[in-house]
């Protein structure tokens, strides 16, 4: 009888351990049961559909026809429970799923603020595909009214909160951010970096109100019609963009028995504390051997890297997932951004109540770095050096020196020969600094 | 007869980029958005070469440059070819 593997979720985590899974055994029953019916899409590409960069149909990223092909059987469902003990999966239609190992790769969702009003039509999040169909047809909806209020406030910070500003603004929408302080994502960015990205944001249309808080979200038959911020200002508007920060989904975990933190606890081999069962991507909080703390990681090179490792051990491998230096890339206001190993400002971010869509915890630190920036207006790099060693680094514009900065943080490679020119930056600096991260790659790649 | 000579070394050096330089991904940054395979101008699937972490050696690659200039995460760059000149 061939071996059964029941995945649930069916993001960058659950697929990677799908198709992993399938290279390592070719004869297995594999089944992904997700909520959502779609194939698999790219999340992260959302923004740039929400944006009409790219039609619906470019997001999904297999071939027609490619689970087909690898025997892979969808099942669109909701887990309602998981008995690890009679390794049985309960959906919600009342159907049972018998399976030899299971992944629970539930990914996270957005969280809500805690402000009346919340509850209203046009109050949207970014955390899936029906969530950006849902925001085009909330614009679709106010136009067709010839609503008077036919823009937007968004609230939260991060990179989900610039995405859902960037892609109304490409829709026309006039479009107002509102900050609870002076600076955006305040716990990764510097004052100089976060006031790059609010200049250009203004200079593309935003109209960002700093020092204002969301009160009350007010409506009309159960529709968005203004919000009321902490400066007594009322904004009429439709949509009320909301990324606030996302929480982990592990309802199910936790209802199963399993150790549960923030997230689910796994080891380095994704296990979580049941036998044969499994989680991968945002919900696995895996111990960090850098800090030695467990840390939850919401990015998507994580979510793909712990799905292979999840994949493989199910099929019976014996894979350690090596938590690498956290590392995501985005663009902020039309400039691209990477942000590698800690980074942290030492500084809580006000405008989030949980980790955003793409961040990590391992960014932050309470520890005092020596930071440097390296500046050429509008671009910035700014790398931070903790004694022999650079910890991390934030690139925004230029992203020349992104590869040899990565290497030399995930390597943890000593930097004294270049230790001073990186202290003190000057034209020079890059091309010193790519010049030792060719050479120790060489010698040790 | 030197103005000859310039005009096809540029010809060589033409054709030899054509020939050697390609695109080139860093896998780890790819989010399979597939902006790039959008916007290519000759329906060359960049996406899944990204994905592989393979360079597009697709030969119908015109080199237009198109998918590295759009894609939202800095995963593609052009890797040129070996200079004309160590090569003739």
């Amino acid at each position: 009888m061939p071996r059964r593997f029941v995945i649930v979720g069916h993001g960058p985590a659950g697929r990677t351990a799908a198709e992993t899974l399938r290279a390592h055994e070719p004869d297995a029953e594999i089944r992904i049961v997700s909520s959502e019916p779609d194939a698999f899409y790219s999340r992260p590409g959302l923004a740039y559909f929400l944006a009409n960069e790219i039609p619906e149909e470019q997001l999904f990223c297999r071939p027609e026809g490619h689970d087909t092909t690898l025997g892979l059987e969808r099942i669109h469902a909701r887990v309602a429970a998981i008995d690890p003990g009679a390794h049985i999966a309960r959906l919600a239609d009342g159907r049972e799923l018998a399976y030899d190992a299971l992944l629970l790769a539930t990914g996270s969702k957005a969280v809500l603020p805690d402000v009346p009003g919340s509850d209203l039509d046009g109050v949207v999040t970014l955390d899936n595909l029906p969530d950006t169909r849902h925001i085009l047809d909330v614009i679709r909806r106010a136009r067709r009214r010839g609503s008077r209020a036919d823009g937007a406030v968004v609230v939260g910070g991060g990179i989900t909160a610039l995405e859902v500003v960037e892609g109304l603004l490409s829709r026309g929408v006039t479009t107002h951010y509102l900050l609870r302080h002076a600076h955006f994502w305040s716990n990764v960015l510097s004052e100089q970096e976060s006031d790059l990205i609010l200049d250009r944001l203004r200079e593309m249309g935003t109209q960002v109100h700093a020092e204002s808080d969301l009160v009350r979200i007010d409506g009309r038959g159960g529709r968005v019609t203004s919000v009321e911020t902490s400066s007594g200002e009322t904004i009429p508007c439709s949509i009320v963009g909301v990324a606030i920060g996302v929480r982990p989904q592990v309802d199910l975990a936790r209802g199963a028995g399993l150790k549960v933190e923030r997230g689910v606890l796994v080891d380095d081999g994704m296990r979580t504390s049941a036998p044969d069962t499994y989680a991968a991507g945002d919900i696995a909080q895996v111990v960090d051997p850098r800090t030695g703390k467990a840390t939850l990681d919401i990015l998507w090179p994580t979510a793909i890297a712990t799905g292979q490792v999840a994949g493989a051990n199910m099929s019976g491998a014996d894979l350690h997932y090596q938590k690498a230096a956290p590392f995501n890339f985005a663009r902020l206001a039309e400039l691209p951004i990477t942000i590698i190993g800690q980074v942290g400002t030492g500084r809580a971010d006000a405008d989030m109540v949980a980790a955003g869509r793409g961040a990590s915890e391992g960014w932050e630190t309470k520890e005092a770095l020596r930071s440097v920036v390296a500046t050429d207006p509008p671009e910035l790099q700014r790398w931070v050096v903790r004694g022999d060693r650079v910890v991390g680094a934030v690139l925004l514009g230029d992203q020349r020196l992104s590869e040899p900065l990565r290497y030399l943080i995930e390597h943890e490679t000593d930097i004294t020969p270049i230790r001073e020119t990186l202290l003190a930056p000057d034209g020079d600096t890059a091309a010193a600094l790519q010049a030792f991260a060719d050479q120790r790659r060489a010698e040790c790649p | 007869m030197r103005r000859l000579q310039r005009l096809t070394l540029r010809e060589a050096s033409r054709r030899h980029a054509l020939a050697g330089g390609r695109v080139v991904p860093e896998a780890v940054r790819c989010i399979q958005c597939g902006i790039c395979s959008y916007n290519c101008p000759v329906d060359i699937d960049v996406r899944q070469f990204a994905w592989r972490g393979q360079p597009v050696t697709d030969h119908r690659c015109i080199l237009c440059g198109e998918c590295v200039a759009r894609c939202p995460r800095g995963t593609l760059r052009m890797q040129a070819a070996v200079p004309v000149r160590t090569v003739l």
